[in-house]
Order: C-alpha cells, then sequence, then structure tokens
C-alpha cells in the first residue's frame, strides 16, 4: 500500500481507483473496515452478523482475481446488507425471532449480482423487526450516539458513516433507505419501484418495497447501481452529465412543517444549487396534504398482514408484542380505506407526473425530512415516526427515483439532507442530476470521526 | 380499566381474528384495538377527499392539480 488508508473519507469509487492502481489491496481495506467495526459496533450497534475469517477469505480471492485480471467492477469492496435481505453465508433474521431457526439457503438476486460485480458482503446490518419500524433497534446514530438513527435500513446509514462499510444494500418502502441516508449524513438511494429485482427480500408491501443504496457519494451510489439494475427499455434517454437540469422547488415541503433548524439549512443549499449554472430552479406549487402518509400506512399494514400471514398463524409469539399488534391490525382494515388508499397512490402519480410534464421538470427538490435526528430519550415511535415519513413516502406511492444528498448540519451537528425526486423510470437521469448537485454543494464526505468537514 | 364497549370491540377484533386463522392473546387485544383505531383515524381522511359526487375522483387530484 502507497497511500495511507483514511476510513473517514475514502469513497467507494476511491477505493475501487486506488485497487485498479495498485496502491491498495482488497485485504488491507477489509482490514480496516473490520477494525472499525471492533472499534464502533460496541457503542453504534450497525450489524448483527459479521464473520470477520469469511470477510478477510473472501478479500483474499479478490485480490486473486485481481491478478489474474478477472476482477469485476466492485472487486474487493467490502458491502453490508440490511437483514432483510437474504444472503446464502449469513442467515436472515429480519430483526426477529420469528426466523431463528431458518437456515440460510440462497442469496437475493441483488445480492447475487453485488458478488457477480465482485463485492464482498461484510456482515447483516441491523433492521426494525421485518423493516415495519414499529420496535426501536439498538443502532445509535453515527453523529450522536444518543439520537436516533434513522430507519428502518438503520445499521446501514450508521455503518457506511462510520466506515465498516463503503456502501450498504438497504430496503425502502416510505423512506427507509433515505431517512437514516439523511440522519447519518450520506447518500441514500431510492430507484424507481420495479427498477431493482426483489427476488429474495422479505416484502413490506410489493406496491411500496424498492432495494436501495447507502454509499458515501452519489457517485458510489451511481456505481453499485449500475451493477444491481434490471436491464429496461429505455423509456427515459440518459443525458449526459453536462446537462443542465430543470427542478421544481416542490410547494409544502418548505411550509411550516419543516423544523427551523432544518429549514435554515435547506435555505442555504437552496441557494447554492440556484446560483449553479446547471441547475434551474423554479418554484412550483405541490400540496402536501395528510393522504399520502395515509395511504402510504394503510398499504403497509394490510399488505404486510399478507405477507406475514403464515408466520401470524405458526409463530406469533416470535414477534414484538409491537409488530405483531400492528400486523394483526392490518388485518382488520376496512375495505375502503384500502380501495381508497389505492386511488389515492395512482392519483399522486398521476399529480405529480402532470406537474412535472407542465413545467418541464427533471424532477423535485425538497428536503428528505421535516426534522432531525431526536434524542432517543424524547422519541416516541407512534408519535414521532409518521413525521419521519411525511416527505419520502411520496416517491414510493407514485413509484419515483429519489435521492437523498448531504447538504449541512444543524447548529448541533446533526447532518440534514436534501433529496431529489426524478421522473420515474428515469434512475440514470436522477443520479446525474444529484450528482451535479452534489458537486455544487461542496461538502466532500467526512465520517464523523473525523469531525465535521 | 376497560369498558363494557372497550371489552366488547375487543371481542369482535378476536372473532373476526379467529376467522382468518389467527389468535389473539388476551393481554394483546387492547393493543391491537389501540393499533385499529388509529389506523383507521389515520386512513379515514382517504375517504373524505373522495368526490361528494360519487364518482370516485379523489378531491388530491381534482382539486388541487397543478393547474389550480
Amino acid at each position: 500500500m502507497t497511500h495511507s488508508l483514511d476510513l473517514d473519507t475514502l469513497t467507494l469509487t476511491g477505493a475501487v481507483q486506488q485497487m485498479q492502481d495498485g496502491q491498495l489491496t482488497s485485504v488491507e481495506l477489509v482490514q480496516a473496515v473490520i477494525r472499525r467495526a471492533r472499534e464502533t459496533d460496541p457503542t453504534h450497534h450497525a450489524y448483527v452478523a459479521l464473520d470477520e475469517d469469511l470477510v478477510l477469505s473472501g478479500a483474499v480471492e479478490a485480490d486473486r482475481l485481481r491478478t489474474v485480471r478477472q476482477a469485476g467492477p466492485l472487486c474487493g469492496i467490502p458491502v453490508g446488507v440490511k437483514d432483510v435481505i437474504r444472503t446464502l453465508d449469513y442467515p436472515t433474521r429480519a430483526g426477529s425471532h420469528v426466523l431463528d431457526d431458518e437456515p440460510p439457503t440462497t442469496d437475493a438476486e441483488v445480492v447475487a449480482r453485488l458478488r457477480k460485480a465482485g463485492a464482498i458482503v461484510v456482515g447483516k446490518l441491523v433492521t426494525h423487526e421485518f423493516a415495519l419500524g414499529q420496535d426501536l433497534p439498538s443502532t445509535r446514530n453515527a453523529w450522536a450516539p444518543d439520537h436516533y438513527p434513522g430507519g428502518s435500513s438503520a445499521g446501514a446509514g450508521v455503518a457506511v458513516a462510520l466506515g465498516s462499510a463503503l456502501a450498504a444494500l438497504g430496503t425502502d418502502s416510505a423512506g427507509s433507505v433515505r431517512k437514516p441516508a439523511s440522519l447519518n449524513g450520506v447518500v441514500g438511494f431510492k430507484p424507481s419501484l420495479g427498477r431493482l429485482p426483489s427476488d429474495g427480500v422479505i416484502a413490506v408491501s410489493p406496491a411500496l418495497d424498492q432495494v436501495g443504496l447507502l454509499a458515501r457519494t452519489v457517485e458510489d451510489c451511481r456505481l453499485v447501481y449500475s451493477t444491481l439494475k434490471r436491464p429496461t427499455s429505455a423509456i427515459h434517454h440518459s443525458r449526459f452529465d453536462n446537462s443542465t437540469w430543470r427542478l421544481g422547488l416542490a410547494g409544502d415541503y418548505f411550509g411550516s412543517e419543516l423544523d427551523l433548524r432544518v429549514a435554515h439549512v435547506i435555505s442555504d443549499a437552496v441557494d447554492v444549487l440556484a446560483a449553479n449554472a446547471r441547475l434551474d430552479l423554479v418554484p412550483v406549487p405541490f400540496p402536501l396534504g395528510e393522504e399520502a402518509v395515509a395511504a402510504g400506512f394503510m398499504l403497509m399494514a394490510a399488505d404486510a398482514a399478507a405477507v406475514h400471514h403464515r408466520w401470524l398463524r405458526e409463530r406469533p409469539e416470535c414477534y414484538d408484542p409491537r409488530t405483531r399488534a400492528f400486523l394483526l391490525a392490518g388485518y382488520l382494515l376496512p375495505a375502503p380505506l384500502l380501495a381508497a388508499a389505492h386511488a389515492t397512490s395512482l392519483a399522486l402519480g398521476a399529480r405529480v407526473t402532470a406537474l412535472l410534464d407542465e413545467h418541464h421538470l427533471d424532477g423535485l427538490v425538497v428536503p428528505t425530512l421535516p426534522l432531525p435526528s431526536m434524542s432517543l430519550a424524547e422519541m416516541d415511535n407512534d408519535r414521532d415516526l409518521p413525521k419521519y415519513i411525511r416527505y419520502t413516502v411520496v416517491a414510493n406511492l407514485t413509484g419515483q427515483p429519489s435521492i437523498s444528498v448531504p447538504c449541512g448540519f444543524t447548529p448541533e451537528g446533526l447532518p440534514v439532507g436534501i433529496n431529489l425526486m426524478g421522473r420515474r423510470g428515469a434512475d440514470d437521469n436522477t443520479l446525474a442530476m444529484a450528482r451535479t448537485a452534489e458537486a455544487a454543494l461542496r461538502l466532500p464526505f467526512h465520517s464523523p470521526r473525523g469531525g465535521r468537514a | 380499566m376497560t369498558s363494557a364497549r372497550d371489552e366488547a370491540a375487543e371481542q369482535t377484533i378476536a372473532m373476526l381474528l379467529a376467522s382468518a386463522g389467527l389468535s389473539v392473546r388476551e393481554e394483546d387485544l387492547s393493543e391491537v384495538a389501540r393499533r385499529w383505531r388509529g389506523l383507521v383515524s389515520t386512513g379515514v381522511v382517504l375517504l373524505t377527499g373522495l368526490a361528494a359526487d360519487g364518482s370516485g375522483e379523489m378531491i388530491l387530484a381534482r382539486d388541487r392539480g397543478p393547474t389550480s
């Protein structure tokens, strides 16, 4: 190794480049990541499983493949996997005792693709039980260990921020990738609905779920995404990265519900973006009523009840009582509410498309979350969880790609993210516009262990 | 203290879930009922958003479109 290995600033793309240049080996990188996990996990609890010998043997093999010129685009890169995504080498427990006896049998398709690209699965990352957000997992925020880490991909956001993984796979049904990304100061990308395969992923709601990515930069996300995405007939032509992007500043997202500390950070970020020659920002009306959160909850509760039917019948005692009560309540939802939730989802998608068309927009710019991370001592899941999904759930209902990019810190030092929502199916363009925004914001990644940049 | 009305609601919930082959512990019933009431009170906004003319069109789409 000729370069110093600084996990507080190293990006996935930087690591790939260093390995290609012969300045870094996968073994060196993985050893550093394991050391970081040993140092941070006793306090931050990002991982539920991490087999050091297994990870190191993967790194040895990656280095061998590189010497015989058979390295994939992610060869030797350590990536964490949320514990609702099945893996062959680790059991998948989904944060629950329901699956305690289930042996690992397969890799989810996204994990298989990750491995095919050469990535090394570091371990399984903490999630709320079955990604339902009813319990509070033990994970702690990377920037403030007495604060909420976000969820349900809690371990994913924290591991990437701290450097115990360079990227992570999560899942997002109402914001579960973008929320921990925003609260831990990393990038979180939820692709368009259906853009990544869901085989081998334990579902919350097939109508809302999408595997997503957490990484330290937009380019890191793009690189991982490019190895996972399904080939599609191109509806949206990908544009060159030097394009000018026309983005709508969506009305009610900037309203009175936005926490003042977040509002200041977002306002400064919007000023920076508006001054960039390649970003054309246009205020547009976007009423944000109670409907989106309500529709999201109805679909999640009813769909999850269906997904869990067998387990609820066979081993109800294995659930956390809060999760079990939520699922059983989902069984009893009046059918008209579910019908109205589906209608709302369709209407919202049509309205967003009409808005983008009318104003000739490539996407929308909004705050990722209306509030920063809360102190866990003050947090009440029933009361506060709906606040955290209020902005993000829209893209789950409409199926749009949505990406949270770090844009600053509150005065208390808590990270804030800004969210770009592209046109459904235009995932490459969404990543390109996010990269433009990230470059304009000039906030290079820095882990909390190295202090604020 | 559980009122007779709450108790009746909880027994109804237990009966409905039993019809789907699901058993509920006695001590869980009040929490399931509380969650159910919470979900319904959250979701009812979706029904009040339905157009009064019975067309099924949502106020969300009809009255709050980008041109309004």
